[in-house]
């Protein structure tokens, strides 16, 4: 089978990994929806740089994620690292997922804020839901959308502002904010609260917006995730209404008692501007390394190359001197052992050299009787042979009988 | 200049993978250690190609292009480019029937070097080709080689071994008195010494051995064997199937070695000597005497290649015209695989040729092929070889059976008795 050149495997491996870069780039670029809310490199008004700020002033250090969480693994010190991600734009990949849980086993805290569902696959790893629908409560101001919540915990006494916030159901955890029990959830999105009539779970109780998975994660020196229904509360426009700041700061405060980095998780937003496309390519990139299948992909497929490449490759030859002065050849000896047709020769053989020893003729040795000829041989054994073509015991006493004999 | 072949090495291929390795690596960790080794690697890479040496010419000397069997000859190799920074790996092709006595025929040659030499031992006649040169230029850290084939073949021009003979005789039926040296072992008025005898008052004065007549008291002369001159023809058996044994020592090269030795001693005394050699074609050299004749025997001899199976009488008869009448002719064959021998001698010796035949035993060195052990075939040829012998001698031959443990020398003292 004719074998393939190493330059084609080689053309071929780097063409499917370049396609496969480019596939990567394009499922990154077009799994962002809306534009780069919640950003905290985003000044405008949906943005999150204030907070960011804040917390920079506030002693931080407070770094952007543009490529992807999965890089969490290399966090040195999660126990000391605050990860927050807000308002995700796309759903996180279970590699994502995967480096997020190593990331909090490993004492790293998490601060997510989201109302639309984005978040649900990191939630439920915590035994938290973020329930679909807007939630209504009594307590709004100028708008049912703005919805004032009261919080009373250790680390901040007073108000916080949202604008239209979802909320959470949890098995496990502490609720940190809690509605009145006059909340609903509008479950369809009418604006209106018809459970009465349908029964479509937008019964009046209380509903939760923040929840804390290990509220006792100080003591045990565990890693925490906070769970917030609404990110907008994390909005330069909305951050310093009521006690968000306050709230958010002492929240993030609560979490790292110690200080630490706080790291905003930006490779769930897009970014508006021309930056967003470097941040895309870093991001389709990181995600082509970082990915877990992508790279077992990427390696079996570097791996086949270089398997490949090994078994194509030849080692130049060692050139060397090739003498042929001792080969040896044969030419009567071919075949050691007399064979069948051998015995005819041998018996012809015989008889020359009894006419030989006696200095006959052919002729004159062809006129012979055969009891002239028993009578110049003298073996019986030997004379056997020549009449019968018989002998006894071996091919090789017969023939060192021959050897041995002479006239007489 | 040969064609150029490229070729990368496991090195190579593993410093680009370390390279980019290390940069996903760097990619995975946002480790600036990792970019560093990749970048390290890479630059590596790409500057040990860019100081591959440049094209380069190779010069052979050898010190000398004709030689006899057994010589020695010292080949030298000089690169023109001797500022090179890469590698050279130099391969001087060497015909596989000569043997390397000292050094090696491949070098490697580091940065800077300008040659190397090694010697071969010229162990059997031929016209023998070194070269063209393999060589393979790589780069400082081993990575990619291009090969190529340069430079001429060099011809080394092997004679078959000339073994000193001794004095002797020829037993010639058809002696013709002309200058030369064909010895007759009785008293004439050649060169070389035979006897001394009584003073006579016929001998010339010069003539008188002083010492001998001082110790004896008496006056003594010198005798001088007397010489004659003859056409000598060699008949030799070059069939591939004489060639048997190893390739280095076989009856083929054996009677050559012998033709050699007895021509040389032959034509060093005025004869003339002729030569027939058989085995795919039949070439034929009339007898002619001097250097001249030396010179072509040893190149008819020494451009000998055994093969094809004519047969002895087919060439006799083909060189019959040749061959002058009664001349003394030597047969040297070992005799095997060939049926017409017999009839063949018999037609030489009642044309009044006195027919010599020496055979290598072909059996014998096959049976060396087999550590000498006695193989049931061995013992039916050699029966026949007997019976063969026997009846070359009965028809009037003088056979000269060569053991190859006797070597050549032996075989021409036999020839002498």
């Amino acid at each position: 089978m004719r074998r393939i050149g190493a330059s084609t495997i080689w053309k071929w491996t780097f063409l499917l990994m370049f396609l496969l870069l480019i596939s990567t780039e394009i499922y990154v670029v077009t799994s962002m929806e809306d534009e780069g809310e919640l950003s905290s490199l985003e000044n405008g008004w949906a943005g999150a740089s204030a907070f960011s700020d804040e917390l920079s002033r506030r002693g931080f250090d407070v770094r952007s994620l543009l490529t992807t969480p999965s890089l969490l693994h290399e966090e040195e010190d999660p126990g000391n690292t605050l990860l927050i991600s807000l308002g995700p734009q796309r759903e996180y990949s279970l590699s994502e997922l995967h480096a997020l849980r190593k990331f909090h086993s490993r004492g790293g805290r998490i601060l997510m804020a989201d109302d639309s569902g984005n978040g649900n696959g990191l939630a439920s790893r915590f035994e938290v839901n973020f329930v679909r629908g807007q939630l209504y409560d009594q307590n709004f101001v100028s708008s049912p959308d703005l919805v004032k919540f009261d919080v009373n915990q250790d680390f901040f006494d007073g108000t916080v502002l949202m604008n239209r916030p979802a909320s959470l159901s949890f098995s496990s955890g502490q609720a940190l904010i809690a509605s009145t029990t006059s909340a609903w959830v509008d479950r369809n999105g009418n604006g209106i609260n018809d459970n009465i009539s349908t029964n479509q779970g937008e019964a009046p109780g209380i509903r939760y917006l923040a929840v804390i998975s290990d509220p006792d994660f100080t003591e045990h020196g565990s890693g925490a995730a906070v769970f917030i229904a609404d990110p907008s509360l994390f909005m330069n426009g909305m951050i310093e209404l009521e006690g968000n700041m306050e709230f958010a700061v002492s929240l993030v405060e609560h979490l790292l008692p110690r200080g630490g980095k706080v790291i905003f998780d930006d490779s769930v937003h897009r970014s508006p501007d021309a930056s967003g496309i470097v941040q895309r390519s870093l991001r389709g990139l990181a995600f082509a390394t970082t990915d877990v299948n992508l790279k077992i992909v990427s390696g079996a497929m570097a791996v086949l190359a270089l398997l490949s490449a090994a078994y194509l490759y030849e080692p130049p030859g060692k050139p060397g001197h090739d003498c042929i002065l001792n080969r040896t050849g044969v030419a009567e000896l071919v075949e050691p052992e007399l064979l069948e047709g051998d015995l005819a020769e041998l018996r012809k053989a015989v008889l020359d050299r009894i006419r030989v020893s006696y200095g006959m003729s052919v002729d004159d040795f062809s006129a012979l009787s055969w009891n002239e000829l028993e009578e110049l041989v003298g073996s019986p054994g030997i004379y056997r042979f020549l009449r019968k073509g018989k002998y006894r015991g071996g091919v090789e006493e017969l023939l060192l009988e021959v050897m041995a004999w002479e006239r007489k | 200049m040969g064609k150029e072949m490229k070729h990368f090495t496991l090195r190579a291929m593993g410093y680009a993978s370390v390279s980019a390795a290390a940069f996903v690596t760097a990619l995975v960790l946002s480790s600036e250690l990792f970019l560093a080794a990749s970048l390290m690697s890479a630059a590596l890479f790409i500057l040990s190609l860019s100081l591959y040496p440049r094209r380069c010419e190779v010069t052979r000397e050898m010190e000398k292009d004709t030689v006899f069997e057994g010589e020695k000859v010292r080949v030298s190799l000089n690169v023109s480019d001797q500022r090179h920074l890469g590698n050279l790996e130099i391969f001087d092709r060497v015909s596989p029937m000569l043997e390397l006595a000292e050094g090696s025929n491949l070098a490697s040659l580091s940065p800077g070097s300008r040659g190397f030499d090694y010697t071969i031992n010229a162990s059997i006649r031929g016209y023998h080709r070194i070269g063209p040169t393999f060589l393979r230029r790589w780069d400082p850290l081993f990575l990619w080689f291009k090969e190529e084939e340069i430079g001429n073949p060099s011809q080394l021009t092997v004679f078959p071994r000339i073994s000193p003979g001794r004095a002797g005789e020829l037993i010639l039926k058809d002696r013709k008195y002309r200058p030369g040296d064909m010895r007759l072992k009785r008293v004439g008025l050649g060169k070389e010494f035979h006897s001394i005898r009584d003073y006579t008052t016929t001998d010339p004065f010069n003539t008188i051995n002083w010492k001998a007549t001082a110790r004896t008291r008496k006056l003594l002369v010198n005798q001088f064997e007397a010489e004659s001159v003859t056409d000598v023809m060699f008949i030799l058996d070059s069939r591939l199937v004489s060639r048997v044994g190893t390739i280095r020592d076989n009856p083929v090269e054996r009677c050559i070695r012998f033709c050699a030795s007895l021509s040389n001693e032959l034509l060093n005394r005025s004869n003339r000597v002729g030569l027939i050699i058989y085995g795919s074609s039949v070439n034929v050299m009339k007898p002619a005497a001097g250097s001249g004749a030396h010179d072509q025997i040893l190149h008819m001899l020494t451009n000998s290649t055994p093969a094809g199976q004519i047969t002895l009488g087919a060439s006799i008869t083909y060189s019959l015209p040749y061959l002058p009448p009664n001349s003394p002719i030597f047969i040297l064959s070992a005799l095997n695989e060939d049926p017409t021998i017999r009839d063949a001698v018999k037609q030489l010796i009642g044309r009044g040729h006195k027919v010599t035949i020496v055979s290598p035993s072909g059996i014998e060195f096959e049976k060396g092929v087999y550590d000498n052990k006695v193989i049931p075939k061995y013992v039916l040829k050699r029966i026949e070889r007997d019976n063969l012998l026997l009846d070359l001698r009965a028809v009037g031959a003088r056979v000269i059976d060569w053991d190859p443990s006797k070597d050549v020398i032996w075989a021409m003292e036999e020839v002498w008795k």
